[in-house]
Protein backbone atom coordinates (compact mmCIF):
# COMPACT_ATOMS: atom_id res chain seq x y z
CA UNK A 1 0.00 0.00 0.00
CA UNK A 2 2.74 2.54 1.06
CA UNK A 3 4.58 1.33 -2.19
CA UNK A 4 1.15 1.94 -3.85
CA UNK A 5 0.92 5.50 -2.43
CA UNK A 6 4.70 6.60 -3.13
CA UNK A 7 4.41 5.43 -6.91
CA UNK A 8 1.01 7.76 -6.94
CA UNK A 9 2.66 11.10 -5.52
CA UNK A 10 5.73 10.56 -7.74
CA UNK A 11 3.31 10.22 -10.60
CA UNK A 12 1.80 13.33 -10.18
CA UNK A 13 4.84 15.18 -9.11
CA UNK A 14 6.02 13.78 -12.68
CA UNK A 15 2.93 15.68 -14.19
CA UNK A 16 3.40 18.67 -12.08
CA UNK A 17 7.10 18.97 -12.29
CA UNK A 18 8.02 20.81 -15.78
CA UNK A 19 11.50 22.07 -14.70
CA UNK A 20 12.85 21.83 -18.53
CA UNK A 21 9.79 22.38 -20.07
CA UNK A 22 8.17 26.15 -21.00
CA UNK A 23 5.11 26.16 -19.04
CA UNK A 24 2.39 28.00 -19.45
CA UNK A 25 -0.94 28.98 -17.84
CA UNK A 26 -3.22 26.42 -19.69
CA UNK A 27 -6.29 27.43 -21.90
CA UNK A 28 -8.90 25.26 -20.44
CA UNK A 29 -12.33 24.35 -22.40
CA UNK A 30 -15.32 26.11 -21.37
CA UNK A 31 -17.51 22.91 -21.84
CA UNK A 32 -16.79 19.42 -23.19
CA UNK A 33 -18.77 16.58 -24.71
CA UNK A 34 -17.54 13.51 -23.67
CA UNK A 35 -17.78 10.02 -25.05
CA UNK A 36 -16.45 7.35 -22.20
CA UNK A 37 -17.00 3.70 -20.80
CA UNK A 38 -16.92 3.05 -17.25
CA UNK A 39 -16.23 -0.47 -15.19
CA UNK A 40 -18.45 -0.51 -12.42
CA UNK A 41 -19.23 -3.09 -9.89
CA UNK A 42 -22.86 -4.04 -11.79
CA UNK A 43 -21.39 -3.48 -14.85
CA UNK A 44 -19.52 -1.94 -17.86
CA UNK A 45 -21.36 1.39 -18.79
CA UNK A 46 -21.08 3.26 -21.82
CA UNK A 47 -22.49 6.40 -23.08
CA UNK A 48 -22.22 10.49 -22.92
CA UNK A 49 -21.01 12.93 -20.62
CA UNK A 50 -21.32 17.07 -20.49
CA UNK A 51 -18.69 18.59 -18.82
CA UNK A 52 -19.56 22.57 -18.34
CA UNK A 53 -16.20 24.62 -16.75
CA UNK A 54 -17.47 27.43 -14.19
CA UNK A 55 -14.50 29.38 -12.65
CA UNK A 56 -13.31 27.25 -9.95
CA UNK A 57 -15.52 23.96 -10.36
CA UNK A 58 -16.56 21.60 -13.26
CA UNK A 59 -19.82 20.31 -13.38
CA UNK A 60 -20.97 17.33 -15.42
CA UNK A 61 -23.77 15.33 -16.05
CA UNK A 62 -24.22 11.69 -17.83
CA UNK A 63 -26.60 9.33 -19.33
CA UNK A 64 -24.33 5.74 -19.85
CA UNK A 65 -25.74 2.23 -20.49
CA UNK A 66 -25.18 -1.28 -18.86
CA UNK A 67 -23.76 -3.19 -21.78
CA UNK A 68 -23.65 -6.47 -20.36
CA UNK A 69 -27.18 -6.55 -19.49
CA UNK A 70 -28.08 -3.79 -22.22
CA UNK A 71 -26.76 -5.79 -25.05
CA UNK A 72 -25.56 -9.31 -23.55
CA UNK A 73 -29.22 -9.76 -21.82
CA UNK A 74 -31.46 -7.70 -23.64
CA UNK A 75 -32.90 -5.38 -20.73
CA UNK A 76 -31.88 -1.79 -20.65
CA UNK A 77 -30.17 -0.93 -17.47
CA UNK A 78 -29.95 2.68 -17.55
CA UNK A 79 -27.18 5.07 -15.42
CA UNK A 80 -27.72 9.18 -14.76
CA UNK A 81 -24.93 10.88 -13.14
CA UNK A 82 -23.80 14.05 -12.03
CA UNK A 83 -20.61 15.24 -10.75
CA UNK A 84 -18.53 18.02 -9.29
CA UNK A 85 -15.27 18.62 -9.92
CA UNK A 86 -12.52 21.02 -8.40
CA UNK A 87 -9.48 21.16 -10.32
CA UNK A 88 -6.74 21.84 -7.99
CA UNK A 89 -3.84 21.26 -10.76
CA UNK A 90 -4.17 23.17 -14.09
CA UNK A 91 -1.14 23.27 -15.79
CA UNK A 92 0.06 23.72 -19.16
CA UNK A 93 3.49 23.13 -20.92
CA UNK A 94 5.20 21.93 -24.41
CA UNK A 95 1.72 23.01 -26.21
CA UNK A 96 -0.35 21.02 -23.69
CA UNK A 97 -2.82 21.28 -21.23
CA UNK A 98 -3.52 19.45 -18.12
CA UNK A 99 -6.24 19.15 -15.62
CA UNK A 100 -6.47 17.32 -12.91
CA UNK A 101 -8.57 17.73 -9.58
CA UNK A 102 -10.87 15.70 -6.31
CA UNK A 103 -14.33 14.35 -7.77
CA UNK A 104 -17.83 14.30 -5.62
CA UNK A 105 -20.60 12.48 -8.32
CA UNK A 106 -23.40 10.54 -7.37
CA UNK A 107 -25.39 7.85 -9.85
CA UNK A 108 -28.55 6.65 -10.09
CA UNK A 109 -29.52 3.28 -12.66
CA UNK A 110 -32.24 1.74 -13.17
CA UNK A 111 -32.67 -2.16 -14.33
CA UNK A 112 -36.10 -4.52 -14.73
CA UNK A 113 -35.56 -8.02 -14.09
CA UNK A 114 -38.69 -8.97 -13.05
CA UNK A 115 -38.16 -7.10 -9.87
CA UNK A 116 -37.60 -3.05 -10.88
CA UNK A 117 -34.00 -2.89 -9.66
CA UNK A 118 -32.60 1.21 -8.48
CA UNK A 119 -29.37 1.26 -7.77
CA UNK A 120 -28.00 4.45 -5.83
CA UNK A 121 -23.95 5.37 -5.43
CA UNK A 122 -22.21 8.35 -4.24
CA UNK A 123 -18.27 8.59 -5.49
CA UNK A 124 -15.52 9.88 -4.06
CA UNK A 125 -12.25 10.10 -6.38
CA UNK A 126 -10.79 12.10 -8.83
CA UNK A 127 -10.86 13.36 -12.40
CA UNK A 128 -8.30 14.91 -14.80
CA UNK A 129 -8.18 15.44 -18.58
CA UNK A 130 -5.20 16.21 -20.95
CA UNK A 131 -4.50 17.16 -24.34
CA UNK A 132 -3.20 20.02 -26.67
CA UNK A 133 -3.76 23.12 -26.03
CA UNK A 134 -6.94 24.64 -27.53
CA UNK A 135 -6.83 21.28 -29.45
CA UNK A 136 -10.61 19.96 -29.84
CA UNK A 137 -10.09 16.42 -27.91
CA UNK A 138 -9.09 15.38 -24.83
CA UNK A 139 -8.64 12.48 -23.14
CA UNK A 140 -10.66 11.83 -20.02
CA UNK A 141 -10.07 9.64 -17.06
CA UNK A 142 -12.32 9.53 -13.76
CA UNK A 143 -12.04 7.09 -11.04
CA UNK A 144 -13.95 6.85 -7.83
CA UNK A 145 -14.78 4.69 -4.95
CA UNK A 146 -18.05 5.45 -2.64
CA UNK A 147 -21.16 3.67 -1.00
CA UNK A 148 -23.76 2.07 -3.18
CA UNK A 149 -27.39 0.83 -2.59
CA UNK A 150 -29.69 -1.46 -4.16
CA UNK A 151 -33.47 -1.23 -3.70
CA UNK A 152 -36.44 -3.80 -5.25
CA UNK A 153 -39.53 -4.00 -4.64
CA UNK A 154 -40.71 -8.02 -4.17
CA UNK A 155 -43.62 -10.26 -5.13
CA UNK A 156 -44.89 -9.73 -1.99
CA UNK A 157 -44.74 -5.93 -1.98
CA UNK A 158 -41.67 -5.10 0.63
CA UNK A 159 -38.76 -3.17 -0.25
CA UNK A 160 -35.76 -5.02 -0.38
CA UNK A 161 -32.26 -2.50 0.45
CA UNK A 162 -29.02 -3.88 0.58
CA UNK A 163 -25.66 -1.85 0.84
CA UNK A 164 -22.29 -1.91 -0.30
CA UNK A 165 -19.68 -0.44 -1.79
CA UNK A 166 -19.26 0.15 -5.85
CA UNK A 167 -16.28 1.66 -7.77
CA UNK A 168 -15.94 3.74 -11.23
CA UNK A 169 -13.25 3.46 -13.70
CA UNK A 170 -13.77 5.37 -16.16
CA UNK A 171 -12.01 6.45 -19.60
CA UNK A 172 -12.76 8.43 -22.49
CA UNK A 173 -12.29 10.73 -25.32
CA UNK A 174 -13.88 14.37 -24.91
CA UNK A 175 -14.28 17.05 -27.66
CA UNK A 176 -13.92 20.76 -25.84
CA UNK A 177 -15.11 23.59 -27.35
CA UNK A 178 -13.49 27.03 -25.85
CA UNK B 1 -28.47 7.66 -49.95
CA UNK B 2 -28.99 8.80 -46.11
CA UNK B 3 -32.43 7.03 -45.42
CA UNK B 4 -31.31 4.14 -47.03
CA UNK B 5 -28.50 3.98 -44.37
CA UNK B 6 -30.68 4.38 -41.54
CA UNK B 7 -33.11 1.94 -42.76
CA UNK B 8 -30.11 -0.56 -42.63
CA UNK B 9 -29.36 0.00 -39.68
CA UNK B 10 -33.00 -0.05 -37.90
CA UNK B 11 -33.21 -3.64 -39.96
CA UNK B 12 -29.57 -4.75 -38.25
CA UNK B 13 -31.14 -3.30 -34.78
CA UNK B 14 -34.01 -4.71 -35.23
CA UNK B 15 -32.67 -8.35 -36.34
CA UNK B 16 -31.35 -8.92 -33.16
CA UNK B 17 -33.30 -11.87 -31.87
CA UNK B 18 -34.34 -12.58 -28.01
CA UNK B 19 -32.93 -15.70 -26.78
CA UNK B 20 -35.86 -18.18 -26.43
CA UNK B 21 -36.00 -19.54 -22.56
CA UNK B 22 -37.22 -22.72 -21.76
CA UNK B 23 -39.98 -21.94 -19.11
CA UNK B 24 -39.32 -24.97 -17.29
CA UNK B 25 -35.83 -24.06 -16.89
CA UNK B 26 -35.41 -23.11 -12.70
CA UNK B 27 -33.07 -20.43 -12.00
CA UNK B 28 -30.86 -21.31 -9.09
CA UNK B 29 -28.43 -18.62 -6.84
CA UNK B 30 -24.93 -20.68 -6.54
CA UNK B 31 -23.85 -20.39 -3.02
CA UNK B 32 -26.98 -18.09 -2.87
CA UNK B 33 -26.29 -14.60 -4.91
CA UNK B 34 -23.15 -16.41 -6.78
CA UNK B 35 -20.16 -17.95 -5.78
CA UNK B 36 -16.40 -15.02 -6.56
CA UNK B 37 -19.13 -12.68 -7.88
CA UNK B 38 -18.21 -8.40 -7.98
CA UNK B 39 -22.07 -8.17 -8.11
CA UNK B 40 -22.91 -10.21 -5.55
CA UNK B 41 -23.05 -8.09 -2.25
CA UNK B 42 -22.54 -10.04 -0.12
CA UNK B 43 -20.18 -13.10 1.15
CA UNK B 44 -21.47 -16.36 -0.52
CA UNK B 45 -23.41 -19.12 1.49
CA UNK B 46 -24.45 -15.83 3.87
CA UNK B 47 -28.02 -15.48 5.42
CA UNK B 48 -27.83 -12.18 4.07
CA UNK B 49 -27.25 -13.43 0.43
CA UNK B 50 -29.95 -16.04 1.38
CA UNK B 51 -32.15 -13.65 1.76
CA UNK B 52 -31.34 -11.30 -0.66
CA UNK B 53 -31.19 -13.98 -3.46
CA UNK B 54 -34.63 -15.35 -2.42
CA UNK B 55 -36.20 -11.79 -2.64
CA UNK B 56 -36.01 -12.13 -6.18
CA UNK B 57 -39.45 -12.93 -7.82
CA UNK B 58 -38.32 -15.44 -10.82
CA UNK B 59 -35.37 -16.98 -8.28
CA UNK B 60 -36.67 -20.74 -7.58
CA UNK B 61 -34.35 -21.67 -5.41
CA UNK B 62 -30.38 -21.10 -4.08
CA UNK B 63 -27.94 -23.59 -4.31
CA UNK B 64 -26.02 -24.30 -0.67
CA UNK B 65 -22.23 -25.49 0.30
CA UNK B 66 -23.25 -28.02 3.05
CA UNK B 67 -20.05 -29.18 5.82
CA UNK B 68 -20.19 -31.08 9.07
CA UNK B 69 -18.83 -29.87 12.69
CA UNK B 70 -16.93 -32.02 14.73
CA UNK B 71 -19.83 -32.47 16.63
CA UNK B 72 -21.87 -33.53 14.02
CA UNK B 73 -24.23 -30.33 12.95
CA UNK B 74 -24.20 -28.38 9.84
CA UNK B 75 -22.64 -25.10 8.72
CA UNK B 76 -22.71 -23.61 5.42
CA UNK B 77 -19.53 -23.01 3.76
CA UNK B 78 -17.73 -23.58 0.18
CA UNK B 79 -14.06 -23.53 0.37
CA UNK B 80 -12.20 -26.43 1.94
CA UNK B 81 -10.46 -24.23 5.05
CA UNK B 82 -11.79 -21.58 6.51
CA UNK B 83 -8.85 -18.88 6.37
CA UNK B 84 -9.81 -18.35 2.65
CA UNK B 85 -12.83 -16.41 3.74
CA UNK B 86 -12.98 -16.29 7.19
CA UNK B 87 -11.31 -14.79 10.37
CA UNK B 88 -11.17 -18.39 11.63
CA UNK B 89 -8.05 -21.13 10.42
CA UNK B 90 -8.63 -25.04 9.75
CA UNK B 91 -11.35 -26.94 8.47
CA UNK B 92 -15.07 -27.02 9.95
CA UNK B 93 -15.30 -30.66 9.96
CA UNK B 94 -12.42 -30.41 12.83
CA UNK B 95 -13.77 -27.53 14.69
CA UNK B 96 -16.14 -27.24 17.58
CA UNK B 97 -19.56 -25.58 16.59
CA UNK B 98 -19.34 -22.91 19.40
CA UNK B 99 -16.18 -21.66 18.12
CA UNK B 100 -17.91 -21.87 14.77
CA UNK B 101 -21.01 -19.51 15.91
CA UNK B 102 -18.16 -17.02 16.55
CA UNK B 103 -16.46 -16.79 12.71
CA UNK B 104 -17.55 -14.41 10.49
CA UNK B 105 -16.28 -13.53 6.70
CA UNK B 106 -13.63 -11.12 5.37
CA UNK B 107 -16.37 -9.03 3.59
CA UNK B 108 -17.04 -5.48 4.10
CA UNK B 109 -20.45 -7.13 6.32
CA UNK B 110 -18.33 -9.55 8.52
CA UNK B 111 -21.36 -11.78 7.41
CA UNK B 112 -21.59 -14.45 10.15
CA UNK B 113 -21.51 -18.38 9.11
CA UNK B 114 -24.76 -19.39 9.28
CA UNK B 115 -25.61 -22.84 10.81
CA UNK B 116 -28.03 -24.83 8.84
CA UNK B 117 -30.87 -25.50 11.37
CA UNK B 118 -34.45 -25.34 11.43
CA UNK B 119 -34.43 -21.21 10.95
CA UNK B 120 -32.59 -21.24 7.71
CA UNK B 121 -34.77 -24.00 6.52
CA UNK B 122 -38.14 -22.06 8.09
CA UNK B 123 -36.86 -19.38 5.41
CA UNK B 124 -36.00 -22.20 2.40
CA UNK B 125 -39.77 -23.11 2.56
CA UNK B 126 -41.18 -23.46 -0.25
CA UNK B 127 -38.12 -22.62 -2.64
CA UNK B 128 -36.24 -25.47 -4.24
CA UNK B 129 -32.70 -25.95 -2.40
CA UNK B 130 -29.32 -27.94 -3.58
CA UNK B 131 -27.53 -28.86 -0.69
CA UNK B 132 -23.50 -29.34 -2.11
CA UNK B 133 -23.05 -32.04 0.41
CA UNK B 134 -18.63 -32.15 0.87
CA UNK B 135 -17.68 -35.21 2.31
CA UNK B 136 -14.01 -34.98 2.10
CA UNK B 137 -11.66 -33.07 5.16
CA UNK B 138 -8.51 -31.51 3.52
CA UNK B 139 -7.24 -31.02 7.24
CA UNK B 140 -7.17 -34.32 8.14
CA UNK B 141 -7.29 -36.40 4.13
CA UNK B 142 -9.95 -38.31 5.17
CA UNK B 143 -13.92 -39.28 4.23
CA UNK B 144 -16.61 -38.12 6.33
CA UNK B 145 -18.61 -40.93 6.79
CA UNK B 146 -21.56 -41.21 4.73
CA UNK B 147 -24.03 -42.09 7.92
CA UNK B 148 -22.56 -39.34 10.32
CA UNK B 149 -23.72 -37.05 6.95
CA UNK B 150 -27.29 -38.62 7.11
CA UNK B 151 -27.92 -38.71 10.65
CA UNK B 152 -27.31 -34.84 10.58
CA UNK B 153 -29.49 -33.93 8.03
CA UNK B 154 -32.20 -36.14 9.80
CA UNK B 155 -31.42 -34.23 13.10
CA UNK B 156 -33.07 -31.42 10.97
CA UNK B 157 -36.12 -32.42 11.43
CA UNK B 158 -37.55 -31.53 8.31
CA UNK B 159 -41.15 -31.86 7.44
CA UNK B 160 -40.81 -32.56 4.12
CA UNK B 161 -38.06 -32.53 2.09
CA UNK B 162 -39.26 -32.58 -1.41
CA UNK B 163 -38.05 -29.27 -2.26
CA UNK B 164 -34.63 -29.97 -1.07
CA UNK B 165 -32.08 -31.79 -3.65
CA UNK B 166 -28.69 -33.03 -2.26
CA UNK B 167 -26.04 -32.90 -4.48
CA UNK B 168 -22.31 -35.61 -3.86
CA UNK B 169 -19.66 -36.97 -5.93
CA UNK B 170 -19.17 -39.92 -3.79
CA UNK B 171 -20.91 -43.44 -4.62
CA UNK B 172 -21.25 -44.02 -0.27
CA UNK B 173 -22.76 -41.40 0.12
CA UNK B 174 -25.24 -41.50 -3.02
CA UNK B 175 -26.25 -45.07 -2.36
CA UNK B 176 -26.91 -43.75 1.60
CA UNK B 177 -28.73 -40.60 1.04
CA UNK B 178 -31.00 -42.02 -1.74
CA UNK B 179 -32.81 -43.76 0.10
CA UNK B 180 -34.63 -41.02 1.54
CA UNK B 181 -34.04 -37.92 0.34
CA UNK B 182 -33.63 -36.40 -3.44
CA UNK B 183 -29.57 -36.97 -4.73
CA UNK B 184 -28.33 -35.49 -7.66
CA UNK B 185 -24.61 -37.04 -8.72
CA UNK B 186 -21.86 -34.00 -9.68
CA UNK B 187 -19.15 -34.67 -11.91
CA UNK B 188 -17.12 -33.11 -14.96
CA UNK B 189 -17.72 -36.11 -17.15
CA UNK B 190 -20.36 -36.46 -19.03
CA UNK B 191 -19.95 -40.31 -19.68
CA UNK B 192 -19.11 -40.64 -16.16
CA UNK B 193 -22.77 -38.85 -15.20
CA UNK B 194 -24.48 -41.20 -17.72
CA UNK B 195 -23.08 -44.56 -16.44
CA UNK B 196 -24.25 -43.34 -12.85
CA UNK B 197 -27.39 -43.07 -13.79
CA UNK B 198 -27.73 -46.50 -14.95
CA UNK B 199 -25.67 -48.05 -12.21
CA UNK B 200 -27.74 -45.90 -9.63
CA UNK B 201 -31.39 -45.29 -10.69
CA UNK B 202 -32.41 -44.44 -7.43
CA UNK B 203 -30.10 -41.24 -8.29
CA UNK B 204 -32.10 -37.85 -9.19
CA UNK B 205 -30.22 -36.23 -11.51
CA UNK B 206 -26.87 -34.76 -12.83
CA UNK B 207 -25.41 -32.08 -11.27
CA UNK B 208 -22.54 -30.73 -14.54
CA UNK B 209 -20.61 -27.76 -16.18
CA UNK B 210 -22.13 -25.62 -18.51
CA UNK B 211 -18.40 -27.00 -20.40
CA UNK B 212 -19.13 -30.43 -19.94
CA UNK B 213 -22.65 -31.10 -21.50
CA UNK B 214 -24.37 -30.51 -24.81
CA UNK B 215 -28.00 -29.77 -25.33
CA UNK B 216 -28.08 -33.16 -26.99
CA UNK B 217 -26.79 -34.95 -23.89
CA UNK B 218 -28.85 -33.23 -21.80
CA UNK B 219 -31.93 -34.55 -23.30
CA UNK B 220 -30.09 -38.15 -23.00
CA UNK B 221 -30.28 -37.41 -19.09
CA UNK B 222 -34.00 -36.37 -19.47
CA UNK B 223 -34.83 -39.01 -21.37
CA UNK B 224 -34.15 -41.10 -18.97
CA UNK B 225 -36.42 -39.39 -16.51
CA UNK B 226 -33.81 -37.59 -14.63
CA UNK B 227 -33.29 -34.01 -14.37
CA UNK B 228 -29.77 -31.88 -14.94
CA UNK B 229 -28.76 -29.03 -13.45
CA UNK B 230 -26.19 -27.14 -15.24
CA UNK B 231 -23.41 -24.86 -13.16
CA UNK B 232 -20.47 -22.65 -13.75
CA UNK B 233 -22.79 -20.07 -15.51
CA UNK B 234 -21.74 -16.35 -15.41
CA UNK B 235 -21.52 -13.84 -18.53
CA UNK B 236 -24.58 -13.22 -20.45
CA UNK B 237 -23.54 -15.24 -23.60
CA UNK B 238 -22.97 -18.30 -21.20
CA UNK B 239 -25.88 -17.85 -19.43
CA UNK B 240 -27.82 -17.95 -22.78
CA UNK B 241 -25.84 -21.12 -24.14
CA UNK B 242 -26.95 -22.69 -21.24
CA UNK B 243 -30.75 -21.82 -21.30
CA UNK B 244 -30.60 -23.02 -24.75
CA UNK B 245 -29.98 -26.28 -23.18
CA UNK B 246 -33.07 -26.45 -21.51
CA UNK B 247 -32.07 -27.98 -18.60
CA UNK B 248 -34.31 -28.40 -15.44
CA UNK B 249 -32.06 -26.27 -13.63
CA UNK B 250 -29.39 -23.64 -13.88
CA UNK B 251 -27.59 -23.09 -11.23
CA UNK B 252 -26.00 -19.73 -11.79
CA UNK B 253 -23.03 -17.02 -10.25
CA UNK B 254 -24.72 -14.19 -11.81
CA UNK B 255 -28.18 -14.59 -10.78
CA UNK B 256 -29.53 -10.97 -12.03
CA UNK B 257 -28.12 -12.00 -15.45
CA UNK B 258 -29.55 -14.62 -15.44
CA UNK B 259 -33.30 -13.67 -14.63
CA UNK B 260 -32.48 -10.28 -16.71
CA UNK B 261 -32.39 -12.93 -19.63
CA UNK B 262 -35.68 -15.13 -18.64
CA UNK B 263 -37.47 -11.81 -18.51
Amino acid sequence: MIRFIFFFFLFLNSLTSFSQDVVHTAILPNSMFIASASLQRMDIFSGFTYQKNFKRIDVGTSFNLGLRSTFGTQQVYSQFGSYLTFPLIQQGAKKRDFSFGPMLGVHASFLNIGNKLRHYDILLGYSMYCGKTKGNLKFFHQAGLGPFAEYFRTSTNTIVQSYSWNYHLTIGLAYAIY
Amino acid sequence: MRYINFLVFAMCLCSCTKTIIDKKTNIIGHAAMGLNSSSSIYADNSMEAIQLALSFTKCKGIELDVQMDNLGQLWLYHDENLSTKTNADGCINTIDPDVLSTVFYKTIHHEKLVKLDHHVLELLKDKTVFFDLRHFNSCTNSIIESSKIKNAILALEVDSLENYIFITSNYELLETLSEQFKVFYSTDNYEQGLQIMFDYPECDGLVIRNVSITADEVHAIQALNKEVAIFEVRSPKGTKIAFNKAPDYLITDELRTALSIAH
